[in-house]
């Protein structure tokens, strides 16, 4: 059972006297319990993928094609209302800024009660819960950390208050979108395990975005590898970090500096550039940057795929 | 070259592409071009005193009618647009370079001096300006310098504050730690770096003045603190009218159209270049 | 020795008028750099490794110690000797678009050193000679900065610091906001410089792992000092500060089956206002003893590595178990 499917999903922007082709035939399962990892450099529709699914597309943004099914009902098909009774609550998420979801001039406590504002709890209890979950993510003495303002806390403080406050409804699905990446290291490990226990106390799903291989590699069940607005392979954490098939993915992994453990002068590199998506591209979306790339690589590849481990690439398909 | 030529189309493009920018554009266009062929658009002299032409009604010799004195008015009211456009560009321009100095030595000196700055600026600021046009035509008589003293007052410690904050921001940046730490002295920084990122606002809120200076000048000579007679001016003109306005309404009508047009035109204008320009100033104003 | 940084101490004053505080950034650190090395600065943020930079460069006021430069005081006062050292001496900004000034052109922001110090060259020559230097084409002359991608304007950083043949270049998080694919770009080029120019460098960073790659020898900064430092293989054999330890098993692993063993700190990060007495790192120590608590620890060596630790680790030490 999936919570979030999202079917051949198409985003396009109209920019200055051109559409640019944001996303194509993205189609990712988020299934229930689950973490799902979005590998992918910038420019490669992390963030249009994370607004499409909580329809918040800039003005000059469109949905062309495809279906975002949440707990078996269409997103793209929702209204405005609709869409807010989904976000927040059964849609939740984190961002790499944690002052993004913290109103600097409330208090903890006047935000956490807000979010609670649907919940149908006595104002003493809506307080209960509030301090309950501020000790789930570890604030220490989350009573009187109620009473302070965000400014008052350090930054990873911030992201674990910001998640309290993601969890606090219990939704079906938290979409963190770096969260960690403005912390330090000791930090991020921390919030990373931080996400893991809450996960599976709400047994919710985590659709968890993050340029940092290791992050993913440590948190995440399931791992997408996009790349210029594509999905280039999909599967288990264990298939993609140890025997990916797309060249890019095999790639990007040797890049990791962290991946070479012994001391190395020349580190290795995707040259060239992401395509421009204003263009309009034939076959492979890869192919310009491609190692082995071919003449069949004009034709784009179908998505093969065996024992849940999907990719676009006919070296593969072939 | 080619480059700015395609900008400044582009522009021109969007600008026609909101009614009022359109609009905008036409009456300043408009406005502009009488002030400047003033002298070849009329047939009359615009100070001549004819005493056996007083009062006529506009006809074909007198597109405006005349005045009190005979004078024609269609004549005096683009002459007194040239006198109060180059009032508004002068006025603004000298403003302009006074306040940059002042806002960049506030934001890139040191504390304390800014701290001073800032004080005098806002009590500049808090003083109505009337009070100091008044305060200022005492001590010089009127004239058209005094309407400029009295703009430039008014406006400096407006654009020096603008021109600080930005100074300021700018100041902790790393491209400008980055010209430091090659070595680049005070003013390179300042004028290199700083500067061209910080002026554009600037220059669009002073666009933005033009209708406002325009309106003092008209203002200051109506009261007869601004330009002295014969010189004509809108705001001498419509004074001119206002005494006989039962009798003779067209004099009023020339002196106060055009006042209305071209801040109509110069508002629309500015407003429409910020929001093409700077999306953010629109809450500022 | 290029560079000699002696005691070198950083404060600021934080607070309202009535109540300024001062808060030590940068606190006694110490080190030199010989012609032609990679040092590299690492800690986390707070740890006052950009004040430590800028200090060097003369860009921050200091407060005790000081830094020789080509056997010249660096001294804020004398604007004349200062302007001459940053001849010699360039720096690379953290952010890689953010550091080029918006509106003037890649050609432009290459040429000026040259303009700077009235260095009369063919202009036009230096930037084709720079830009290919790094490994761009001559077209890039033209662009604006926010025309170019982040490793695109990294490399032109790059050609900014090497424009005028520096004899030190401090580099301040070169690789961060890029993608893993173009930071080794970036750690080639900077490598290759390194060779061909005979480079000596800073290299500033918070990813132990880059560092690995690039820096002869390393400094781990904590709070405003260096607890530990040495050659940068035998750092990362065995870390004999805790801390450096830490922060190498901080760093995750792209290989989701290895059984991690992790050290877990016991609290945050403490406020530089509030300093902990004895050793500094004590409260988040997992190896902490009752003397670190009270008596400061000074730096000794232990192989080949300088420690500020009472009881530096040995090699194969593993964590005590929660």
């Amino acid at each position: 059972m999936n919570v979030l499917e999202i079917q051949n999903l198409n985003v396009t922007f109209a920019t200055e006297g051109s559409t640019l082709r944001a996303l194509k035939n993205v189609s990712i399962d988020i299934p229930k319990r689950c973490i799902v990892g979005v590998v992918g450099e910038s420019g490669c529709g992390k963030s249009t993928l994370i607004n499409s699914i909580l329809r918040l597309l800039p003005e000059n943004g469109k949905i062309d094609a495809g279906t975002i099914k949440f707990e078996g009902h269409d997103l793209t098909k929702f209204d405005l209302s609709q869409m807010k009774t989904v976000r927040g609550s059964r849609i939740s998420t984190v961002f790499q800024d944690p002052m993004s979801a913290l109103n600097p001039v409330l208090s903890i406590a006047d935000q956490m009660l807000h979010i609670q504002y649907r919940s149908k709890l006595r104002r003493k209890e809506k307080q209960e819960k509030s301090i309950e979950m501020l000790r789930r993510v570890r604030i220490p003495d989350p009573e009187s950390a109620l009473k302070r303002y965000p400014h008052e806390f350090s930054g990873g403080m911030k992201q674990r208050i910001s998640i309290a406050m993601a969890m606090m409804m219990e939704p079906a699905l938290l979409i963190a979108d770096e969260p960690t990446t403005a912390l330090d290291a000791t930090l991020e490990v921390a919030i990373i395990d931080l996400l893991k226990e809450l996960q599976s106390q709400i047994e919710c799903s985590i659709l968890f975005i993050s340029h940092h291989l290791g992050l993913i590699a440590e948190l995440c069940d399931q791992v997408i590898v996009m790349y210029a607005g594509e999905v280039l392979e999909r599967g288990t954490a264990h298939q993609i970090f140890h025997d990916p098939w797309h060249p890019y993915s095999a790639r990007l992994l040797e890049c990791d500096p962290a991946n070479q453990t012994s001391r190395t002068r020349q580190l290795p590199t995707i040259p060239g550039e992401i395509p421009d998506l204003k263009a309009i591209h034939k076959g492979c979306i890869f192919r310009s940057r491609c190692q082995y790339c071919e003449d069949i690589c004009t034709t784009v590849p179908e998505e093969f795929g065996i024992n849940g481990h999907f990719v676009r690439c006919h070296r593969k398909s072939q | 070259m080619s480059e700015v030529v395609s900008k400044f189309l582009f522009t021109l493009r969007r600008i026609v592409a909101e009614p009022l920018g359109a609009i905008g554009l036409i009456l300043v266009i408009g406005m502009i071009f009488g002030a400047i062929f003033a002298d070849l658009l009329s047939a009359h002299e615009p100070i001549r005193i004819s005493p056996r032409d007083r009062f006529l009604e506009p006809s074909l010799v007198h597109f405006l009618g005349t005045d009190q004195l005979g004078r024609d008015l269609f004549s005096r009211v683009l002459h007194g647009g040239q006198i109060a456009l180059s009032v508004a560009l002068i006025a603004i321009a000298v403003s302009l370079i006074i306040g940059i100095i002042l806002g960049l030595i506030a934001g890139y000196g040191p504390r304390w001096l800014d701290n001073l700055m800032i004080l005098t600026f806002d009590a500049i600021k808090s003083y109505p300006t009337v009070m100091l046009a008044l305060a200022l035509v005492t001590l010089f008589g009127p004239s058209l310098t005094a309407v400029m003293i009295v703009v430039i007052l008014v406006n400096v410690p407006g654009y020096a504050r603008i021109i600080r904050t930005q100074t300021l921001a700018l100041k902790s940046s790393q491209f400008v730690a980055s010209a430091q730490s090659m070595g680049a002295s005070t003013t390179r920084v300042l004028c290199i770096h700083i500067l061209p990122n910080s002026i554009g606002p600037l220059l669009i809120l002073a666009s933005m003045d033009i209708p406002v200076v325009i309106a003092i000048e008209a203002g200051m000579s109506f009261l007869g603190l601004g330009v002295r007679p014969p010189t004509p001016s809108w705001g001498a003109i419509l004074n001119d009218g206002f005494t006989a306005i039962r009798d003779t309404p067209w004099i009023a009508i020339a002196g106060g159209v055009p006042i209305i047009l071209t801040t109509l035109g110069f508002t629309f204008l500015g407003e429409t270049l910020r929001d093409i320009f700077d999306p953010r100033l629109k809450t500022r104003v | 020795m290029i560079l000699t940084v002696r005691d070198l101490e950083v404060t600021f004053r934080v607070g309202p008028w009535f109540y300024r505080r001062p808060i030590v950034a940068v606190s006694r650190v110490s080190f030199s750099l010989r012609a032609g090395e990679i040092y590299a600065i690492v800690g986390e943020s707070g740890s006052g490794k950009t004040t430590l930079a800028h200090a060097i460069n003369g860009l921050q006021k200091t407060s005790g110690g000081e830094v020789r430069f080509l056997n010249k005081k660096v001294d804020l006062v004398r604007t004349h000797t200062i302007k001459s050292l940053r001849r010699h001496m360039s720096m690379i900004f953290q952010d890689p678009v953010g550091s080029l000034s918006p509106r003037m052109r890649v050609g432009d922001l290459i040429a000026e050193p040259f303009i700077i110090h009235k260095i009369k060259r063919d202009l036009k020559e230096e930037v084709h000679r720079l830009l290919s230097l790094v490994g761009l084409s001559g077209d890039f002359a033209d662009r604006y900065p926010h025309q170019l991608s982040g490793g695109q304007a990294r490399r032109v950083g790059v050609a900014r610091a090497i424009a005028l043949d520096p004899q030190l270049v401090i580099a301040d998080e070169p690789t961060a906001g890029l993608d893993v694919s173009v930071q080794g770009e970036v750690l080639n080029l900077l490598n290759d410089l390194r060779e061909r120019l005979g480079l000596t460098m800073i290299f500033i960073s918070h990813n132990l792992h880059v560092v690995h790659h690039i820096a002869d020898r390393m400094a781990v900064m904590y709070l405003g000092r260096i607890v530990e430092t040495g050659r940068t293989e035998e750092i990362f054999r065995a870390p004999a500060h805790p801390y450096t330890a830490t922060l190498l098993s901080a760093t995750p692993n792209p290989d989701p089956d290895k059984v991690r063993k992790r050290i877990s700190l016991n609290s945050e990060v403490p406020s530089l206002l509030n300093r902990p007495k004895g050793c500094e790192f004590h409260p988040r120590c997992p190896w902490v003893q009752k003397r670190c608590s009270r008596e400061t620890p000074y730096h000794s060596n232990q192989g080949q590595i300088s420690v500020a630790c009472h009881t530096p680790l040995q090699p194969g030490t593993q964590p005590p178990s929660a």
